[in-house]
C-alpha cells in the first residue's frame, strides 16, 4: 500500500472523527444547535449559561474521555494481535479487565469512598487489580527470562478465569447490599456517564504516553511477527521487545479500564476492520486503530447517551450491538483475515 | 445583688441559647457528614430518588421541584415534572438544563454523579434513612434546608405518633411470630439487620429470621427457610400482580420444602406494596401499620 494511499485513509478516518465529535457535541438530551457550539467554542467557555456549562464541563471531557479510551483500547488490541498472533486476542486477553473487575468490585464491597486526584476507589483499585493480574499472568508464565507466548495466553485464560470467579464470589456473597450490586454490574459493563475534567487529565498522559510508545515499537512488533528467530536475525531483541511490548499495551488498557470500566469490543474489532482498510503493517495499523477506536467509542457513547433517555445504556451494550452486525458483514466478504 | 446577679446569668444564657440556637438551626448536617448553610429556601429542587420526591410533596413543596427520576409515581403530580434520572444514572445534562440550586439525593445514588454535580456548583443534600426512628430527623433537618419548619415538625410529629401507637399496641403481646420478607423466587433474597424492613418488622411487634443470615441482603436457600420455619411471610412483589396471590398461595402448598412452612400451611402470606416498605419515605409509616395488622390480625386497627 502506497504511502499517500495510507495519509488518504487516516485523513479521512480523522475527518470521520471530527464530524462525529461535532456531532456528539450537538446531540444530547438538552437541544445545543452548531451554531450554539461554535459560538461557545469561539469565545472559550465565556460567561455562565447553561448551554456552555453543559457543553464544557458535561460533554466536552466526556468525548473527550471516549475517543481516548477508544484509542487506547484499539491500540493496545492491536499489539496484543500481534504478540499472540491470534485473532482472538484483544486488550483483556491477559486479565487487565478481569483484575480490574475485582478491583472494583472489591473496592465496591469494602465500600471504599476516597478519590484520588479526581479518580474513584473503585477507578484506582480497578488499576492496581489490572496490574496485579497482569503481573502475576506476566512472571507465571515466564521461561528463564523468555517469554514463550502460547504460555502465556493460556495463563492468562486462566488467571482470569480465577480472577473473575473470585469477583463473582464477592458479588453474591452476602456482604454487599442491593445497591452495590448495582453499582458492580454498571462498572463491569462499561460507562463514560458522569465522567469530568479529572478524569481526562488523569487518563490523557498514560494513554498518550502509552499509545506513542507502542507505536514506536510497531516495527519491532512486525518482525516479531514475521517470526522471532528472523526478527533476532534481523537485530531485534526479541525478548525485551516481547517484554515491552506486552507491558505497555497491558498499561494502555488499564489507563483506560481504571476511568471507563470494562468496555468490550473495541480492542478486538477495531484492529481487524482497521487491517481491511490499511493493511498488516503494524506501523499503519495502529495510527488507523487508534483513530478507528476513537470514532467507534465517540459514536457508541453519543447513542448510550440519547437511546434510553433519561437514563444510560452502559457504553459496552453499544460497542457490541453496533460493531458486531458490522463485522460479521465485513467477514462475510473475506476469505481470510491475516495479522 | 445575689438576685440581680442571677438575673443577669440568666439573661446571658438566655442570649447565648438563642444565639446558638440561630446558629445551628442554619447549620444543617445531612447524612453523608456536609454540612449546608442555606441563605435563601432552595426553589429549584431536583430530587434523585422516589423517596425524596414524596418527602418534599409530604412538606408540601413538590411545586419547587424541577426534575425527578423515572422511578419517582408518587403522588400523582411528578407526572408532569421533567425526569432527569433513571436507576443507576443520573442525566447529568438534563439536571444542567434545569438549573436547580438544590440536589436531593440519598447514599444509594451513583458518587462519581454527585461528585459531578458538586463541582457543577450544586449543593447536593444527601439523606439515608435506614430506620423507622430516622425519618423523623430526616424530615426536621430537610424542613429546615427548605424553610419549612412548622409543616416538617407537624409531618414529623404526627408520623411519630403514629409510630408510637403501633409500638403500644403490639406492646401488649408476648408472642412474636417469625416473619420473613422475601419472594419464593430463585434465588430468594430477605431482609437481613441493619435493613430498613427489618426495622419494619421488629416494631411491628414481629422477629425478622432473615436477621439470622449474615448481611443486608442475604441470599437464602430453601433448606435455611425450612429451618427457619416462619409463620408470616411478606412479600412486596408477585409476579402477575396481587390478585395471584391465592394461586400463587395453593401453588406453594403444592411444593415440596414451601409446604412444610407455618406461613403456608397457615395461608399467611401478605402483600404489602413495594412503594411503601422499600421507601424511606411518608408512606413507610402505612407499611409498618399494614405490617402490624398482618403479624396481629387479633389487635384492632387504627
Amino acid at each position: 500500500m502506497a504511502v499517500q494511499r495510507l495519509y488518504i485513509s487516516l485523513a479521512i478516518l480523522a475527518a470521520i472523527l471530527v464530524l462525529s465529535a461535532i456531532l456528539s457535541l450537538c446531540v444530547g438530551p438538552v437541544d445545543i444547535s452548531l451554531a450554539d457550539v461554535v459560538t461557545a467554542l469561539w469565545q472559550s467557555g465565556q460567561g455562565d449559561n447553561i448551554k456552555a456549562v453543559i457543553l464544557f464541563d458535561i460533554r466536552m471531557p466526556r468525548l473527550i474521555l471516549a475517543a481516548l479510551v477508544g484509542a487506547a483500547l484499539a491500540q493496545s488490541g492491536v499489539v496484543m494481535q500481534g504478540f499472540f498472533q491470534n485473532p482472538m486476542a484483544d486488550p483483556y486477553i491477559v486479565g487487565v479487565s478481569s483484575g480490574a473487575g475485582l478491583g472494583a468490585t472489591l473496592a465496591i464491597w469494602l465500600g471504599l469512598d476516597f478519590w484520588f486526584y479526581g479518580l474513584s476507589g473503585v477507578g484506582v483499585l480497578a488499576f492496581i487489580g489490572a496490574l496485579m493480574v497482569t503481573a502475576t499472568v506476566y512472571f507465571v508464565s515466564q521461561r528463564g527470562g523468555r517469554l514463550p507466548v502460547m504460555l502465556v495466553l493460556l495463563t492468562g485464560v486462566a488467571i482470569g478465569a480465577l480472577t473473575s470467579a473470585l469477583t463473582s464470589f464477592l458479588m453474591v456473597s452476602t456482604r454487599g447490599d442491593m445497591f452495590d450490586t448495582q453499582r458492580i454490574l454498571f462498572w463491569l459493563m462499561g460507562s463514560l456517564a458522569s465522567r469530568r475534567w479529572e478524569h481526562v487529565h488523569i487518563a490523557w498522559p498514560q494513554i498518550v504516553v502509552g499509545a506513542l510508545f507502542l507505536q514506536w515499537m510497531a516495527r519491532d512488533l512486525n518482525l516479531i511477527i514475521q517470526g522471532e528467530e528472523n526478527a533476532l536475525y534481523l537485530g531485534v531483541d526479541v525478548e525485551r521487545s516481547k517484554r515491552l511490548l506486552l507491558v505497555g499495551a497491558s498499561l494502555l488498557a488499564a489507563a483506560a479500564v481504571s476511568v471507563s470500566g470494562i468496555i468490550g469490543f473495541v480492542g478486538l474489532v477495531v484492529p481487524h476492520v482497521m487491517r481491511l482498510v490499511v493493511g498488516p503493517d503494524n506501523r499503519r495499523l495502529m495510527p488507523a486503530s487508534m483513530l478507528g477506536g476513537a470514532i467507534l467509542l465517540v459514536n457508541a457513547d453519543l447513542l448510550a447517551r440519547v437511546v434510553v433517555e433519561p437514563a444510560e445504556l452502559p457504553i459496552g451494550i453499544i460497542t457490541s450491538l453496533l460493531g458486531c452486525p458490522f463485522f460479521l458483514y465485513l467477514l462475510s466478504r473475506r476469505r481470510d483475515i491475516g495479522i | 445583688m445575689s438576685a440581680m446577679r442571677n438575673a443577669f446569668l440568666c439573661c446571658v444564657i438566655v442570649l447565648w441559647g438563642t444565639m446558638a440556637t440561630a446558629v445551628s438551626a442554619r447549620e444543617i448536617v445531612d447524612d453523608l457528614g456536609e454540612k449546608f448553610q442555606f441563605a435563601s429556601a432552595p426553589q429549584r429542587i431536583v430530587s434523585l430518588a422516589p423517596s425524596n420526591t414524596e418527602l418534599l410533596f409530604a412538606l408540601g413543596v413538590g411545586d419547587r421541584i424541577v426534575g425527578v427520576t423515572e422511578y419517582c409515581n408518587y403522588p400523582p403530580e411528578v407526572a408532569s415534572i421533567e425526569k432527569v434520572a433513571g436507576f443507576n444514572t443520573v442525566n447529568l445534562e438534563k439536571i444542567a438544563a434545569a438549573s436547580p440550586d438544590l440536589i436531593f439525593a440519598i447514599r444509594g445514588n451513583d458518587m462519581e454523579s454527585l461528585r459531578s454535580l458538586r463541582q457543577l456548583g450544586v449543593p447536593v443534600f444527601s439523606l439515608d434513612i435506614q430506620t423507622l426512628e430516622q425519618v423523623d430527623s430526616a424530615l426536621r433537618r430537610l424542613g429546615s434546608v427548605m424553610q419549612v419548619e412548622s409543616r416538617a415538625k407537624e409531618l414529623a410529629d404526627s408520623l411519630s405518633a403514629r409510630i408510637r401507637g403501633v409500638e403500644q399496641r403490639v406492646g401488649k403481646i408476648s408472642t412474636k411470630p417469625k416473619v420473613m420478607w422475601g419472594f419464593w423466587g430463585d434465588p430468594v433474597y430477605t431482609a437481613g439487620k441493619g435493613t430498613m424492613i427489618d426495622d419494619v418488622i421488629a416494631v411491628a411487634g414481629g422477629h425478622n429470621v432473615g436477621r439470622l443470615a449474615e448481611g443486608a441482603w442475604p441470599q437464602v436457600g430453601l433448606e435455611t427457610i425450612v429451618m427457619w420455619a416462619p409463620d408470616v411471610i411478606i412479600t412486596t412483589h408477585i409476579p402477575g400482580g396481587v390478585e395471584k396471590l391465592p394461586a400463587e398461595m395453593e401453588r406453594l402448598r403444592q411444593t415440596d420444602g414451601w409446604k412444610q412452612l407455618p406461613a403456608v400451611q397457615k395461608g399467611r402470606i401478605y402483600y404489602i406494596e413495594g412503594d411503601w416498605l422499600l421507601r424511606p419515605g411518608p408512606r413507610l409509616v402505612d407499611a409498618l401499620e399494614g405490617m402490624a395488622r398482618h403479624l396481629h390480625p387479633q389487635l384492632s386497627s387504627p
